[in-house]
């Protein structure tokens, strides 16, 4: 398999080197390494938002989701990203509509400038640092644990994760923007391959559907309905679930750039469905391989089904091709969001071009740093993780929604937001109490936040309409 | 702008997304399944395609104006 491998990753970072070589312009503005000169069309805009969007999390947690919580697994993150990309359509429109009118550097300075107010972009700022880098660790972390386990005493896990993140910083310092979206095409359309070439292996030794579903029904029939054998897929978690996924593309500035710096509107329409079907096409087959864990290696841990549903129990050159489109998906994902901080602290500075450019470069070779020191001390349960992180961001959706709705956002919305993520910090910390009623924190704050932000935009609404007429 | 057909598909997907959640994914329910294929997947499954169906038809429906571009 090494022999395999080594050719693999030979022709995977031979691609990277030449998408970093043609994104790479010696005289180039901040703006051309931060946005990619604004100008993506819909092929290349829907692969950087796939592979932004799917990642380690979703090539090695919902394999073990479906194998452990069962199919409502696809309810949480396939039904979930169907109503998210339907979203995209009205909100893509909004957002371009209103960063045509004030200009757009990032999220956190598009806040401050449409509130007014530059504590609206730190919190937009903050949010993003507090949330992201967990979120980021989770990648380097799943590819960490699952590399280790793969060959062990090769290197220590913190030599791979040191290895992918000295990987993305060379290739994005050289490239900005458009080599990370280049890079994403290549990692999502790997992605995509690998992925079904290992699912549909894993279905043919699960014994094909119906009889690994007969399996399935003798030993733990709890995996075929909700809320599966853990009860974890009860109605209120999946709700929340669904509304932090559709919330992305709101509150994790990743998302929110792509969306701007597309060519034109239809662009990000065109993109919106071709992530739908991108979506499928990728959860479908983890599926498949969490059917082939039920089966097979109901009783083992995590790290032990996934290297050997991914690795042993395969072909050499399919192993080797799955740790290559795993190292790929999670790069794409870790990228995007280390370069996202690094816009939004851009978003934020003022000064000439050269040296807010130095200062972002520098703050990117930070923020790398410190999800590398935070992936080694983070816990192994990668997809819950990942929802704490959409859960944590979507707090500031509120204000970004009142950004793009309205010309003079109510302030009061900023104290809605920073009252909810305080709450959600301290709730995790569990400082306060998490939840009430019998719900889970998230669901039990949406049931607040929600009324209570649709309450605050009617009423600016309707007094703004009351002060024009008047 | 013209925004009647948009805001009925917006509408029909967000009546989908509350019968979906609070009357089709029931607790424990397995049957019909289709072929060997529990009742919650195969739903769910349709569920998403449609929605996705409904992201296709809103990309095209949606009123394309002279395009902003930041």
């Amino acid at each position: 398999m090494i022999g395999w491998l080594i050719f693999f990753f030979a022709l995977f970072l031979a691609s990277l080197g030449y998408a970093s070589y043609k994104s790479y312009s010696k005289n180039r503005s901040s703006d051309e390494f931060m946005l990619a000169g604004s100008n993506i069309g819909a092929i290349l805009g829907f692969l950087t938002f796939s592979a932004a969007l799917f990642s380690a999390f979703t090539f090695m947690g919902m394999p073990d989701f479906f194998r452990t919580h069962g199919v409502g697994a696809w309810i949480f993150l396939g039904l979930s990203d169907a109503l998210m990309v339907f979203f995209l359509i009205w909100f893509g429109y909004k957002l371009r509509k209103r960063a045509s009118e004030v200009g757009y550097k990032g999220v956190a300075g598009f806040i401050q400038i449409c509130f007014q107010n530059k504590w609206a972009g730190y919190l937009i700022f903050a949010s993003s640092f507090l949330f992201l880098i967990p979120y980021v660790a989770i990648q380097i972390r799943g590819i960490s644990i699952f590399l280790d386990a793969a060959f062990p005493n090769l290197i220590p896990g913190w030599g791979w994760a040191s290895l992918l993140v000295v990987l993305m910083l060379v290739y994005s310092e050289i490239g900005g923007l458009k080599a990370i979206m280049y890079s994403d095409a290549i990692q999502g359309l790997i992605m995509l391959v690998v992925i079904w070439i290992i699912g549909y292996t894993c279905l043919q030794m699960a014994g094909g559907l119906e009889a690994g579903i007969a399996k399935i029904t003798e030993n733990n029939a709890g995996l075929l309905s909700l809320p599966g054998p853990k009860g974890l897929f009860s109605s209120p978690f999946l709700i929340a679930s669904a509304l932090a996924i559709v919330m992305i593309p709101v509150s994790q500035p990743q998302f929110t750039t792509r969306l701007v710096i597309m060519k034109d509107l239809k662009s990000v329409h065109k993109m919106a469905y071709a992530v739908g079907i991108f979506a499928i096409l990728v959860i479908l087959p983890t599926a498949f391989i969490g059917l082939y864990g039920a089966v097979s290696y109901s009783e083992s841990s995590t790290a032990e089904f996934l290297s050997a549903a991914l690795l042993y129990d395969q072909a050499s050159p399919i192993a080797a091709l799955a740790v290559v489109g795993l190292f790929a998906a999670c790069l794409s994902t870790t990228n995007a969001q280390i370069f996202a901080l690094g816009t939004e602290l851009r978003s934020l500075l003022t000064g000439s071009d050269k040296k807010i450019m130095r200062i972002t470069q520098i703050a990117i070779f930070v923020f790398s740093i410190i999800v590398l020191v935070f992936s080694t001390y983070m816990s192994d349960e990668l997809v819950l993780l990942a929802r704490v992180s959409f859960t944590g961001t979507s707090m500031i959706a509120p204000v970004v929604l009142g950004a793009v709705i309205f010309k003079n956002p109510p302030k009061s919305l900023l104290v809605l937001s920073t009252v909810a993520l305080l709450y959600f910090i301290l709730s995790l910390a569990e400082l306060v109490p998490a939840g009430f009623a019998g719900l889970p924190t998230d669901a039990a704050m949406y049931l607040i936040l929600i009324p209570a932000t649709v309450l605050l935009m009617l009423v600016h609404h309707f007094s703004s309409k009351t002060t024009h007429e008047a | 702008m013209k925004l009647k057909p948009w805001h009925f598909l917006a509408s029909a997907v967000f009546l989908l997304s509350i019968v979906s959640f609070w009357f089709i994914f029931q607790e424990d329910k397995t049957n019909p399944s289709l072929g060997s294929v529990p009742f919650i997947f195969w739903s769910s499954f349709a569920i998403t395609v449609l929605v996705v169906l409904a992201t296709f038809l809103g990309s095209i429906i949606f009123p394309q104006e002279k395009s902003p571009k930041s």
